[in-house]
């Protein structure tokens, strides 16, 4: 619309000079009426104008959608077709309630899901391949017809392939399909080439190793019923108001069923205003807070010594004089080093713990051992030498007791009383639940920070139904794998391949000094760097080089990677051919070299089950009328094309099976196609056959069909989606109850919840136990610098729409206390060119009291494509890594999908001036 | 006559405007009304939308006479509805993503900023829609008894085979909630989604609320939450009561968390001052928060309470009564 400026002027004055009118009948007719009769009354012309619209938003045909981004929502959402194009979508909010004391789940949605349907038509949708005709990011494009893209691509992949260069492939589905049938396709595609892909979460930096290392799983949380049932609730590094919106509302339910609501954050943000205590921490203390809060609970004696004794490995014996673990080898020639012991208090001697990986009873069972939690007892290794030993709790006491309230306070800026009574509420709690959010690990400290909040947990009994740790619980999708992993694949760590191919040791070495991180941390940064080198090469995390092909299917690494422009650089530099598949262009498909155009939500056929807020399975099925726009094409439909041409082209030049020999298999580029379409005993070419392969491999679903489905958009999983304790129809779910109720051991080495590691890098640096350390953001720049999540976007999806651009500013805004920009000279509105030695980006000022003094933040994933000379959010913050991440070879800590690391991007400093 | 009215529970808004999106797509993503929020959720403290808009001398005074009313500028008071150069982006000839004009104001220009000084800040949402009032001073003011009331359920109208564009009733109305229609000259509103009431579906702000803030129902209606919430409990009252026109749009008030004191201890002191609600909802807010905490209280200590249960709504399809 074009709203003429001069010409509502003109009306204005127009208006201005008219007499005022005022009916003199309007009086108190009757009681409380005063609109006189005659006026009571409207045309058909009117009625029937605004009846016709509501009949065009309903469409003339219906599907059904969530929205499968990478989000923890997933919604059931009705859409509605007209003239071929998606009109309009509104939420199904039809799901059952579950009990009747517990408010049901409608209607799940938020204002993203709400404005998909105008994303769909935008001017940022890719409609047909393109190639580049410019320079990379120049964004000079040639349109070419489907068939040249495939070809040259096709060409490429047999060239290299045919040398046996599969590592130099990568094929990355991102976190823009994180759902089982569109992202299948690029998995398939990708295993069957024996291609590379990063561990997806990792490369992000979601990923939760501090509640890996206690429970050997990072899956580990509540369906968002059970924060209405809790009776405290502390919300820690997540502002769920803004980031679980579908399902924040039982949260403010609970608290007026009588529930205590807690939020830690350095800002004043959406959720803290709607707690019952918010609690303003520095920039990345938590780990301090964390230590106190068990200081506190361990003092006043707030610990359940019965939960402690089964439930984690506070009992287990730990050698005086080394600090490792009593071990059955300690004790016998060829003995187990993962047979840990008890000190039996009823028998008055040691005794093998039950559960542990060495052990071969699958139990906690404590039957009539009485382990000894404190004490020092003595006890004869294998060569006959009296040794002493402890419990792991008498570390963990010795441990905690350097964190008194009053010494932490210093760091933290918290009052000592407010952690004390916040600790006898949290302790005393019938249900007590944490929730921590991906923000947490972004933090150098975030491992302790988790870790910390375990040990509270533990320390005070709250786990299977009295609640628990609530980060990131997940579904069981069953096993997909003939579908996604038809052969060998390369996965690689993802923060270790995004910081090997970003180089982003270069930023880590210019932003961080040496000597404070040598104090806070007990390690320089060459000796950082040593560790992280020999993790590649000697830990188990697996790097395979930098690609020179590289496909990304909905990935925006050049996002959401740190030292955004060096980043850049690096990677593609040793790209020779770069390939987007995406729906929009965005920070990657506009540097990329061949960008493919791809469907999007409401366009394909989809079930989203696995984030595990919610409890429903919802599908993904277009209106039968929808014309898909431009010549965008199913994910799977691409790679299936892909593998034709490649096969082509193959057998053109007489290509067959070429050896893998590192993986033991061949890659057979001249049966490529028939191997894609072949899953199992089935043909499949579209994505509803991917669908209708999918659902009957998931047990939760208990044969659930498409028809089925089609019934109201969605589907109730049965007790099978659970993956720690069964999914009760009509209870709210929480994790561990197989393990608290029915004593199975835990994921961990110990079999049970585990706070003490006595890996030689962690005893090293004094992370045997959890504790709290100083940020090590170097103190040269006076603000921390962080990036929280935005109400108007899932990551950059979104972020570019304009009508949530018109909610905010228009374009990205920093977040500063008005105190900080006075003394900067900077106004409301102001531009600020934000710096270090990292990098810059010039942004709108945005004054915010809520903001802390010391700090500067902006909400994350804006697009770079929306800041002056592209430089985004990202291009300040440095590449770093955790000394706590980049160990692996032991136990439970070992390269696996739950055991990989972050990029860390809030421990960064900054200085602002104004523009 | 009837009059349907809704309840929107600030304790419980979570600012994501849904409701602003679901409004957007149902009526005024297009035909003239692009710029236009028939629901918006603005921060307060702060400017609202329009910008500054509780500032016009409008809606009735205390002799029962109209004041005199100013129409807020366009497009400086509203916010422009920017279109961005997704195409130039695009094809390389834009460098950056940029609105199409001065980014100066929006309609949620001040989301989150609010007021007070670090650690003591506070803000609120306050979501609004027309207030479809008893005593409508849009419909007082305009000369072409253009607007309506409905006898059925109280629903104002602007009817555009009689509106004249004279814009009266947007100098009128304190809340300044009805917009010109540049497209078609006449003034347009939010109609209360009566097509979709008639159909049987709640309004789209309602329905689609995320947050379960909204409560829709008829005020006579005993059953219903309206009532119960508005006449029987009175934990729901209107903004600006002073303004004079009776709305029929109600707000239970919000909740803060305490303030701390200079050496960051806890207070008894909610974040919010209670001059500023009074401003905003009249004296009638002390009672109402003391009410919320009261039966908190009782739910704390495993008691029952009907008014938490009605606030809390276990079924989101008992919250309207249409």
């Amino acid at each position: 619309m074009d709203i003429n400026r001069r010409e509502f002027i003109k009306v204005s004055a127009a208006a201005g000079a008219a007499t005022m009118l005022y009916p003199a009948c309007f009086t108190q007719s009757e009681k409380g009426v005063y609109v006189p009769e005659e006026l009571r009354s409207v045309s058909d012309f009117t009625l029937d104008l605004y009846k016709n619209e509501l009949v065009g938003t309903r469409g003339s045909s219906t599907g059904y959608s969530p929205h499968c981004v990478n989000c923890k929502g997933n919604c059931a959402w009705q859409t509605f077709e007209k003239d071929g194009r998606i009109v309009r979508e509104e939420q199904v909010a039809g799901y059952p309630q579950i009990a009747p004391d517990i408010p049901d789940a409608n209607p799940r949605g938020c204002n993203k899901g709400a404005l998909h349907s105008q994303s769909l038509y935008e001017g940022d949708r890719i409609l047909y391949p393109m190639k580049r005709a410019g320079a990379r990011g120049e964004r000079k494009w040639k349109r070419i017809s489907w068939d040249e893209a495939l070809e040259e691509i096709a060409e490429k992949v047999v060239d290299m392939a045919s040398k046996g260069e599969f590592e130099k492939i990568m094929v990355h589905a991102g976190t823009g399909i994180l759902s089982p049938v569109r992202r299948s396709a690029a998995l398939r595609f990708g295993s069957l080439l024996g291609a590379v892909r990063f561990n997806v979460a990792s490369a992000v930096g979601d990923m939760f190793p501090g509640a890996t290392i206690a429970y050997g799983i990072s899956t580990v949380g509540c369906t968002s019923e059970a924060w209405y049932e809790a009776d405290y609730l502390l919300l820690w590094g997540i502002n769920p108001t803004v980031t679980r919106i579908p399902d924040a509302h039982y949260i403010y339910e609970g608290k007026y069923r009588g529930s205590r609501v807690v939020s830690i954050s350095p800002d004043y943000n959406p959720t803290a205003r709607q707690s019952s205590l918010w609690i303003p921490i520095n920039p990345g203390t938590d780990s301090f807070l964390a230590m106190s809060m068990s200081y506190a609970i361990i003092k006043e004696g707030l610990y359940d010594r019965e939960f402690i004794r089964e439930q984690t490995n506070l009992p287990f014996l730990i050698k005086v004089k080394d600090g490792r673990f009593l071990r059955e080898s300690d004790l016998m020639k060829g003995g187990e080093d993962n047979t840990f012991y008890y000190y039996d208090e009823n028998k008055e001697g040691i005794v093998k713990v039950r559960g542990s990986v060495g052990s071969n009873e699958l139990t906690l069972e404590l039957g009539d051992i009485k382990p000894a939690l404190e004490g020092i007892f003595k006890i004869k290794n294998k060569d006959g030498e009296e040794i002493e030993v402890t419990t792991v709790f008498e570390m963990i006491k010795r441990e905690v007791e350097k964190f008194p309230p009053e010494d932490t306070q210093k760091f933290t800026g918290i009052n000592p009383g407010i952690v004390y009574d916040e600790a006898r509420r949290f302790a005393k709690a019938k249900k007590a639940i944490i929730m921590q959010g991906y923000r947490v690990h972004k933090y150098f400290w975030g491992v302790l920070t988790c870790w910390g909040a375990a040990l509270m947990l533990a320390l005070t009994g709250h786990a299977g139904r009295r609640g628990g740790l609530d980060i990131d619980n997940e579904w069981g999708l069953g096993d997909l794998g003939l579908l996604g992993s038809p052969k060998p694949a390369r996965f690689g760590s993802g923060f270790l391949g995004e910081w090997m191919d970003g180089e982003m040791w270069r930023s880590f070495l210019s932003h961080y000094d040496d000597g404070e991180l040598k104090a806070k941390a007990g390690i320089d940064k060459k000796g950082l760097l040593g560790q992280i080198d020999k993790a590649v090469k000697e830990e188990g995390f697996p790097y395979f080089g930098k690609p020179r092909l590289m496909f990304l299917f909905h990935d925006n690494r050049f996002s959401h990677d740190s030292a955004q422009k060096q980043t850049e650089k690096a990677i593609l530099d040793s790209v020779d051919l770069y390939v987007n598949v995406n729906y929009r262009i965005d920070s990657s498909s506009s540097l990329s070299d061949i960008i493919l155009p791809s469907v999007t939500n409401y366009e394909s056929y989809e079930v989203r089950i696995d984030p595990g807020y919610g409890r429903f399975a919802n599908i993904m099925l277009p209106p039968p009328g929808l014309k898909l726009h431009g010549e965008v094409k199913s994910e799977w439909e691409i790679c299936m094309l892909l593998c034709k041409k490649i096969q082509e082209a193959a057998r053109r030049k007489g290509i067959g099976k070429i050896d893998d020999p590192k993986l033991k298999t061949t890659r057979n580029l001249d049966t490529l196609y028939e191997d894609f379409i072949t899953v199992g005993d089935k043909e499949i070419k579209d994505y509803k056959g991917v669908l209708e392969w999918v659902m009957g491999r998931m047990p939760a679903l208990q044969g659930a069909t498409i028809e089925k489905a089609r019934e109201k958009g969605f589907l109730v999983p049965g007790r099978a989606a659970g993956q720690t304790s069964p999914l009760y129809p009509d209870r709210p779910f929480y994790p561990f109850e197989f393990q608290v109720q029915l004593k199975q051991p835990y994921f961990t080495t110990s079999g049970r919840q585990q706070f003490y590691v006595d890996e030689e890098f962690y005893m090293k640096l004094g992370f045997a136990t959890p504790t709290g350390r100083e940020p090590v953001r170097p103190k040269r720049y006076p603000f921390a610098y962080y990036t929280p999540h935005t109400r108007y976007g899932i990551h950059t999806t979104w972020r570019m729409n304009k009508y949530h651009l018109r909610l905010q500013r228009g374009e990205p805004a920093i977040y500063i206390n008005p105190k900080i920009a006075a003394d900067k000279g900077v106004r409301d509105g102001d531009r600020v060119r934000v710096f270090n030695d990292v990098g810059e980006m010039f942004v709108m000022a945005k004054l915010h009291s809520g903001t802390p003094q010391n700090a500067i933040w902006i909400e994350h994933a804006w697009e770079n494509l929306q800041f002056k000379d592209g430089k985004g959010y990202n291009n300040v913050v440095p590449g770093v890594i955790t000394p706590l991440e980049i160990v692996g070879n032991y136990g439970h800590m070992s390269f696996n999908p739950f055991w990989d690391g972050n990029q860390i991007t809030s421990e960064t400093s900054v200085d602002i001036e104004k523009m | 006559m009837r009059q349907l009215a809704m309840v929107m529970d600030l304790n419980k808004c979570l600012g994501c405007q849904t409701c602003t999106a679901a409004c957007k797509t149902q009526w005024t993503n297009r035909a003239g009304r692009e710029y236009m929020y028939w629901n918006n959720v603005e921060t307060q403290p702060g400017s609202g939308y329009p910008k500054g808009y509780m500032n016009y001398e409008a809606g009735w005074d205390g002799k029962g006479n109209l004041k005199k009313g100013e129409i807020p500028p366009i497009p400086e008071d509203y916010g422009i509805p920017w279109e961005y150069n997704y195409k130039e982006l695009m094809d390389g000839s834009a460098k950056t993503l940029r609105p199409d004009s001065e980014n100066t104001w929006s309609a949620n220009w001040d989301e989150d900023v609010g007021d007070g000084e670090y650690p003591n800040s506070y803000f609120f949402y306050l979501p609004r829609i027309c207030n479809h009032c008893t005593k409508p001073a849009c419909l007082a003011a305009c000369p072409n008894k253009a607007i309506r009331k409905r006898e059925e359920d109280g629903i104002v109208l602007v009817d555009l085979k009689l509106c004249k564009g004279a814009m009266e009733c947007i100098k009128a109305c304190p809340y300044k909630k009805v917009y010109f229609n540049l497209d078609i000259g006449q003034t347009e509103k939010c109609i209360f989604c009566f097509p979709r009431i008639e159909k049987g579906l709640p309004p789209a702000c309602a329905k689609q609320c995320v947050g379960r803030i909204r409560h829709v129902g008829y005020l006579d209606d005993e059953e219903g939450h309206v009532y119960k919430l508005v006449k029987k409990w009175k934990v729901a009252i209107p903004l600006r009561p002073d303004f004079g026109t009776l709305p029929n749009v109600y707000y239970v008030p919000p909740l803060s968390p305490p303030k701390f004191n200079e050496k960051g201890e806890v207070t008894d002191e909610p974040r919010i001052p209670m001059e500023f609600l009074k401003r905003l909802f009249g004296k009638e807010v002390e009672n109402a928060l003391a009410t919320l905490k009261s039966e908190m209280g009782k739910k704390e200590k495993g008691e029952k309470s009907e008014l938490m249960d009605t606030l809390i709504a276990y079924k989101h399809g008992e919250m309207f009564r249409i």
